[in-house]
């Protein structure tokens, strides 16, 4: 199945989209949000926010066809 | 009627205003800075009262014109009695500050315990060749006063913990433009204890996350869990550049106008997504 992926700040770097179009990843059937950030390369670690189709997710949620994800590091600076 | 009276307020206001077009043609009645402080002086009540009273009669200081289009006098007479806490006087803060001052938010607590640092010319906009080395909270105060000199503010020389729950309490909206993940759970923790509106904004590099919390709605819990992730986030790595604190800061002070005004705030159990390296732009659900 094909999902949509955005990345954000020290996560950018992991996904090849200078203007921060959706990248488009290709996964396994039933892969869930862990499996997408480890194909990415992602430290899971650094991954402190996950929303899934506009909506804050958890690392386990299953993924669908179509499917868009955006992912945040931590962030408090101001 | 005496001069402190406010019937005799009222008069003086209608007979010193002047009667101009707006751009669109229509004619509206309007009172200069000079003529505002002439009338306080004479009469002894507040600048604050003053517009107050004048607003009341759709007599318009000129300073608050250009607000007229999104919320009209009844809208400034609100904003002029509302008090809006700002925590953090830095790269957001200082210009929420400068923001919601130039709004006519009545009252502002502005609080920060630092003082400026070179390392904040770069973004901060009350941090000058002058002010470095000085307080944030008093620095912020002063420019408060040169901007709006109706505008009552009390400076905070302290961190958000030690706040007194009684200025939170007071305050019709809190913006949370601090820099550390503890003090921002703190910050979080109290407001929903004393039941206050928190605007919330946090930047790392070219991205600024904004979000409104209710009492009772998600806030950055829902984003980090029950414990802070930390002291700090990606800003370590990327820095916190002149323009993103500012493109968040405004999002964060309309916000707070929209609650002083009793409006629905944009985002409320929302959060917005900036990116002004990639062009992004995303409003993401908090539930």
């Amino acid at each position: 199945m094909m999902v949509r992926v955005v990345a954000y700040a020290t996560l950018r770097k992991y996904l090849e989209s200078p203007l921060g179009e959706p990248v488009e990843v290709e996964l396994p059937e039933g892969a869930q949000l862990a499996d997408l950030i480890r194909q990415l390369g992602m430290p899971i670690a650094e991954v402190k926010q996950a929303f899934l189709n506009g909506r804050r997710a958890h690392l386990q949620q299953a993924l669908r066809e179509g499917d868009k994800v955006a992912l945040f590091p931590a962030v408090a600076g101001g | 009627m005496g001069v402190g009276s406010l019937e005799y307020l009222k008069a003086r206001l209608r007979q010193q205003a002047r009667c101009v077009r707006d751009r669109t043609g229509r004619v509206v009645a309007v009172l200069e800075s000079r003529t505002v402080c002439a009338i306080a002086e004479e009469t002894g009540w507040s600048l604050r009262d003053v517009e107050r009273t004048a607003l009341s009669q759709d007599l318009v200081p000129i300073r608050y014109w250009r607000n007229m289009g999104l919320w009209g006098c009844c809208g400034q007479v609100r904003l002029l009695e509302s008090r809006a806490l700002v925590a953090g006087l830095g790269g957001l803060g200082g210009l929420a500050t400068e923001l919601l001052a130039r709004a006519g938010v009545g009252e502002l607590v502005l609080v920060d315990g630092d003082r400026f640092e070179e390392s904040n010319l770069n973004r901060q906009l009350l941090a000058t060749g002058d002010t470095v080395g000085r307080s944030k909270a008093v620095a912020a105060a002063e420019r408060v006063r040169a901007i709006n000199p109706a505008v009552q503010v009390i400076p905070v020389v302290g961190k958000v913990e030690e706040l007194g729950d009684d200025l939170l309490a007071g305050a019709g909206v809190v913006l949370d433009c601090l820099d550390n993940f503890p003090s921002r759970y703190c910050l979080q923790a109290r407001c929903r204890k004393l039941r206050r509106p928190l605007v919330s904004a946090a930047i790392g590099g070219s991205m600024a996350q904004v979000m409104t919390v209710l009492p009772g709605d998600p806030g950055i819990e829902a984003l980090y869990g029950p414990q802070p992730p930390g002291e700090g986030g990606a800003e370590l790595v990327l820095g916190t550049p002149p323009a993103t604190p500012a493109a968040a800061a405004s999002w964060q002070a309309q916000e707070a106008i929209w609650l002083l005004l009793g409006r629905p705030p944009a985002l409320r159990r929302r959060m917005l997504c900036l990116d002004l390296e990639s062009g992004c732009c995303e409003v993401l659900s908090l539930g």
